[in-house]
């Protein structure tokens, strides 16, 4: 056919053109020395986030596929405030936030700002003493469909950055993969200000990661009424299984209750988290923890570990109790796994042999755990080789593909390593159980 | 192992994040990638910069490729769908200003007669035009690759080419209309 002699004859022309071969070699050299390093930038902001955020998002998408259930308070609430149908997913599972939004503790703010690119609506807020939380609606273009949040500044009207730590959780929605909400945790050094505050929502593509290509900035001023967080001094020791946990107070705020704890450094187990802390009033409601959002946090130079759970702020009781009765733990010289990676062989693990088909692809490990229907919990985050050196890993994954089996992933790390190199544990499906009922108030 | 095997074999280490498996597998496909940019774009320095681009854009995405025999396909789409993308942003005719990399191409028109033609598909069926005839993959792999069913894709690359014939048909009847504003813009390039 004339046509198919004319295609012929137009792919021998393309064909037909001298290839510049090392112009070549080196375009593919750059781009691929370019993604490397993208990589490596990536993984840097992935590794600070650490433990928890792995844990978070695993949990995130169960979350995420079961339908939304709320109150008929909450969502007569909601329907009176504009922008926030969208968001209502978000917080389908804290009934803290929801309680805050029925008792009017939720600012309306409504602003947009737009480039080229994206569209962003910064709903409203909500705000404890230190704390800001900030929900928004993020919409891309056909165009720039590849825009995503990065993360935020906080500036003052002369342009000055605001120090604070953050915490975001972005859902895309279902229908349509352009739009996305957003809830935002921002935590200030002190008290949220009060004066004129900028928020800066910065953008990168999805191949950059962390190079900002694009900033909004919206104006806006907090005027909820300050609310006063109440602080409960506890100071008790409770036993689980022989190990001593301290309980030292407990906080509560319209956003969160935070529980202060500390794991005694002669418990015979390494004590991961606990699996069912909670608080319970007078008349049995209970207040567990966030699973859609920070889940806890630590510093390094302290023992002490916050963990949060919903509010209760906005409930009135008589009298409340922090209850726990199983926590992820296992003796400290068992909490490890030892693996060759020249030999490709598991050295030492766990005595119940949970993991197994250890595969190792050149720079690639790839791992499985046995951890059942309800372990979420990435085992791993350090790596030490023979020496004791600090191994860093270039990334990870974690996938649950049935109800039993999680296959971890991780991309050895580049520089020389003695091995056998060693995990250890941050999580691991075994457990102690005790009954603990602590009179707060 | 056969060849194919082994290029398998090359995409699979790839894809479970093995570097040098990576660059092996651009390197092995590196002139179809440069043909194709070539074809979109026209011009060797846009044809480089795209490799480069898809280099590094294949390297984010390479875990997410399902189904390693496929390589090829995957990132010659890769490439069309960013030279797409350029095209889109430069908003430019693709004759202008570049005519002159054409010099010397060809001493017939049938080049540049079906890029014109080329030109009035949609960019689904110019891939589609792309795939099969300047790549020569079979009919069931660009099925399988885009999950199509392989008549859908029959017939799609058939209308793509009955279009195509009805627009030389068109020329043909228009005497050298079309032929002879290209002369001038290939003239007026140099």
């Amino acid at each position: 056919m004339e046509e198919e002699r004319k295609l012929k004859k137009w792919k021998e022309e393309i064909e037909k053109r001298e290839v510049p071969a090392d112009r070549l070699d080196n375009a593919i050299q750059s781009g691929f020395e370019t993604a490397k390093r993208n990589r490596e930038n990536k993984k840097h902001g992935f590794l600070k986030r650490g433990l928890w955020s792995t844990a978070i998002a695993a949990i995130l998408l169960l979350t995420f596929v079961t339908s939304i259930r709320v109150s008929p308070a909450f969502a007569n609430a909601v329907s009176s405030i504009p922008g926030f149908s969208g968001l209502v997913e978000m917080i389908q599972d804290n009934k803290g936030i929801q309680m805050a939004i029925e008792n009017e503790h939720y600012q309306i703010i409504g602003t947009t700002g737009e480039t080229e690119g994206v569209k962003v609506t910064l709903e409203g807020i909500i705000t404890d003493e230190t704390s800001l939380i900030v929900f928004s609606k993020i919409e891309n273009n056909k165009k720039h469909p590849r825009r995503y949040l990065s993360g935020y500044r906080i500036l003052d009207t002369d342009g000055k950055e605001i120090p604070n730590d953050q915490s975001f959780a972005t859902s895309w929605n279902q229908e349509n993969d352009l739009v996305a909400t957003n809830t935002t945790e921002i935590k200030f050094k002190g008290p949220v200000p009060t004066e004129e505050m900028i928020l800066e929502y910065r953008f990168a593509d999805d191949i950059g990661d962390d190079q900002v290509i694009e900033t909004i900035q919206i104006p806006f001023k907090v005027e909820l009424k300050p609310v006063k967080r109440e602080q409960y001094a506890v100071n008790k020791t409770v036993v689980v299984d022989g190990q001593k946990i301290h309980i030292h107070s407990i906080t509560i705020g319209p956003i969160k209750t935070a529980v202060e704890v500390e794991y005694d450094a002669a418990n015979t187990k390494k004590i991961f988290g606990f699996e069912d802390l909670r608080i319970v009033d007078e008349k049995g409601e209970v207040w567990s923890g966030i699973k859609n959002g920070s889940s806890a946090s630590w510093s390094e130079d302290s023992a002490v570990i916050s963990y949060f759970l919903q509010s209760n702020y906005f409930r009135d009781t008589d009298h409340l109790y922090l209850q726990f009765n199983k926590l992820m733990a296992m003796d400290k010289d068992e909490a490890e796994l030892i693996i060759d990676t020249e030999k490709q062989e598991i050295v030492k693990q766990p005595k119940d042999n949970r993991f197994g088909n250890l595969m190792i692809y050149g720079p690639y490990m790839e791992i499985e755990l046995k951890g059942g229907k309800d372990y979420h919990h990435d085992p791993f985050s350090t790596i030490y080789d023979a020496d004791g050196k600090e191994l860093h890993k270039k990334s990870s994954s974690f996938l649950k593909n049935d109800e039993e089996i999680i296959t971890l992933g991780i991309d050895l790390p580049n520089e020389n390593y003695k091995n056998p190199i060693r995990f250890p544990l941050y999580g691991y499906p075994s457990y102690i159980k005790g009954d603990v009922k602590i009179k707060i108030k | 192992m056969t060849e194919m095997e082994n290029d398998q074999e090359i995409a699979k280490k790839a894809i479970r994040g093995d570097e040098e498996a990576f660059l092996q597998l651009i390197t092995l496909n590196k002139e179809a990638l440069f043909r194709t940019a070539l074809a979109y774009l026209k011009n060797e320095e846009d044809a480089l910069d795209a490799v480069q681009e898809v280099t590094m854009r294949a390297f984010e995405k390479i875990k997410t490729l399902r189904m390693p025999e496929y390589a090829k396909t995957w990132l010659i789409r890769i490439m069309m769908n960013h030279c797409n993308d350029v095209l889109q942003k430069k908003k430019r005719y693709v004759f202008d200003g570049n005519a002159g990399e054409l010099k010397g191409v060809s001493d017939d028109f049938t080049y540049m007669e079906v890029e014109e033609a080329l030109n009035h598909l949609s960019e689904k069926d110019r891939q589609l035009v792309h795939l099969k005839y300047l790549h020569d993959i079979k009919i069931k792999d660009i099925a399988d690759m885009t999950s199509t069913p392989e008549g859908t894709v029959k017939t799609r690359l058939y209308k793509a080419v009955k279009s195509l014939r009805e627009f030389f048909e068109g020329k043909e009847e228009n005497g050298l209309d079309g032929r002879g504003k290209k002369i001038e813009e290939v003239e007026r390039g140099n």
